[in-house]
């Protein structure tokens, strides 16, 4: 398992946002996790990066307790979280988004991984000394996923990477995760587009409320009546 | 004509000053957000600590020196540690009262520990005006626009041509997301509040020898410094350095055809002019975004 998630639970004050989460995630495998608004996918994501504190149960990546890491440090170890809305940093150049990515990596693994990301997505290249801030959403959703890439993640984190975009963007930046994917990073997917994410994933987690309604294969999955009721019910 | 050139030299002498007090807001308000209001108090306790050092203690001028600007460092960085980190996610107006609050309460401790008797700073340099021309530019004044040139230059290389430059505006624009990129988000806020504070203090024992030092001799100052931020479009620096410069001549202007007591109110009557024509200032740029 490269990342577990043992009786995870997450409040904003008194709103209990998950509630005992229990996931796992093998080794170079996609797993998605589904479920309305509100359900608390974002904060499980956050909890896996260290944006926010769970308040009972413990992360563990590659066997070992993270729980108490700072963001930047399990980034250090392996984890990129690309969040919801992309935040992209807007006022810096796509270029410069890039190097952000690679904080912490050498000068000479940076140039690599961006050209690594340029080859995946090539819309970016001409667009490299534009400002963030002045791409579509299409092209702001690839490079929040190529600034992630940049660190050499062993886990990679999508927060509804679909979100807003259209049908042939969708189709070319989840193209792009199963290349990522099949270059060896494990990927937590989270999404409202079911379909896709069904499609890319090995195995799937339904929130509801901030618990596990459902998990299993997508096979499993789309043979069972329940997804849609849970899913769309909301 | 001579009259108006010269007005226009000596007023870059404070200009120079009011640009420093810009800059220390402007990279504390970059990165951390915060509008540092206690400014004009951290700034006089550093100048009050060069005093100690010169006076009381009569250590050597360039230990004086590096003692008051090490201190600068380390108030910047437990002021933020104690007091802002403590209300970061709180709303900007609790903020303000926070910034308030230590501005006054240190001005109080500085009161009761140093007095309020005035006390005096020597000049850097010593020695006669130059003159160019008809125009006579004092040597301290020339060395305050040098150095604050000088510095605004290196920040604008180092925010915009480095890693640590590129880090600190993730930073600004976008603090979860910046340490989601490895940034050790804290570490970069201490150091912008540790520099912030270095130039303020610097900024304060620079102007100390032309106006008695007191626990409250840099509010003045503070204010135009403010303004400087304001008129320069608050997060940027070139703006800080060109906003300082301007209120400086305009005040010195002011002074000179009419009267002292009239500087602060053709300043903001200019602040006025300049937001209403440019809301952003003149050098701030409503941020480019389609999301
Ligand atoms: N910053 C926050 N402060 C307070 N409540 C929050 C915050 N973020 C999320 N929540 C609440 O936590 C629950 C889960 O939210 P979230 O994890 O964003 O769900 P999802 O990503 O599945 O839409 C929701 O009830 C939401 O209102
Ligand atoms: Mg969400």
């Amino acid at each position: 398992m490269v990342l577990s998630l043992s009786g995870l639970t997450c409040s904003y004050g008194p709103v209990t946002a998950i509630h005992a989460l229990r996931i796992g995630v093998r080794a170079h495998s996609v797993v998605a996790i589904l479920g309305a608004n509100g359900a608390g996918k974002s904060t499980t994501l956050k909890a896996i990066s260290g944006l926010v504190r769970p308040s009972r149960g413990s992360v563990f990546f590659n066997g070992t307790d993270i729980t108490r890491i700072s963001a930047a440090k399990r980034v250090k170890l392996g984890i990129a979280h690309c969040p919801e809305g992309r935040r992209v940093f807007v006022g810096e150049t796509v270029k410069e988004n890039l190097v952000l990515g690679g904080h912490l990596a050498s000068k000479k693994s940076i140039d690599s991984k961006i050209a690594e990301v340029l080859e995946l997505f090539p819309a970016l290249e001409r667009r490299l000394d534009q400002v963030a801030g002045s791409l579509s959403g299409g092209e702001q959703q690839m490079l929040a996923i190529g600034r992630a890439l940049v660190s050499s993640p062993k886990l990679l984190l999508l927060d509804e990477p679909s979100l807003g975009l259209a049908p042939i963007i969708i189709r070319r930046v989840f193209e792009a995760l199963v290349q990522i994917n099949k270059q060896g990073t494990a990927i937590v997917l989270v999404e409202q587009n079911v379909s896709s994410a069904l499609k890319l994933a090995s195995y799937a987690y339904v929130l509801r409320e901030g618990r596990i309604g459902l998990e299993g294969t997508p096979d499993e999955l789309t043979a069972n009546e329940q997804v849609h009721g849970l899913y769309l019910g909301g | 004509m001579t009259l108006f050139l010269q007005l226009v030299v000596s007023g870059l002498g404070f200009g120079a000053v009011y640009a420093l007090g810009a800059i220390s807001l402007t990279l504390i308000f970059k990165t951390s957000n915060v509008v540092n209001f206690a400014s004009a108090s951290l700034s006089t306790t550093v100048a009050l600590l060069m005093w100690l050092a010169l006076n009381p203690l009569h250590l050597p001028v360039v230990l004086a020196w590096l003692i008051a600007l090490a201190c600068a460092m380390v108030i910047g960085v437990l002021v933020e540690a104690v007091f802002l980190r403590r209300v970061e996610k709180s709303p900007i107006i609790i903020q303000v009262v926070m910034t308030l609050g230590l501005l006054v309460a240190i001005e109080g401790l500085d009161g009761a520990l140093f007095g309020y008797s005035p006390k005096t700073l020597p000049h850097v340099l010593h020695g006669s005006s130059f003159a160019i021309g008809s125009v006579l530019l004092d040597r301290n004044n020339a060395l305050m626009l040098a150095i604050t040139v000088l510095l605004a230059i290196a920040l604008y290389l180092i925010y915009q041509h480095t890693r640590l430059g590129l880090a600190l505006r993730a930073v600004a624009s976008d603090r979860d997301t910046a340490s989601l990129m490895g940034i050790q988000t804290q570490r970069y806020i201490s150091l912008s509040w540790a520099v912030g504070v270095l130039v303020a203090g610097v900024s304060a024992i620079l102007i100390a020898p032309a106006i008695s030092l007191t626990p409250t001799f840099m509010e003045n100052v503070a204010v135009f410094a403010f303004a400087a931020a304001v008129l320069g479009g608050f997060g940027s620096l070139l703006g800080a350095v060109v906003g300082g410069l301007v209120i400086g001549i305009m005040s010195n202007l002011v002074s000179g055809y009419f009267s002292n007591n009239l500087q602060l109110t053709f300043v903001f009557i200019l602040i006025l002019i300049v937001l209403y024509i440019r809301p952003n200032g003149l050098f701030g740029r409503p941020v480019v975004s389609r999301q």
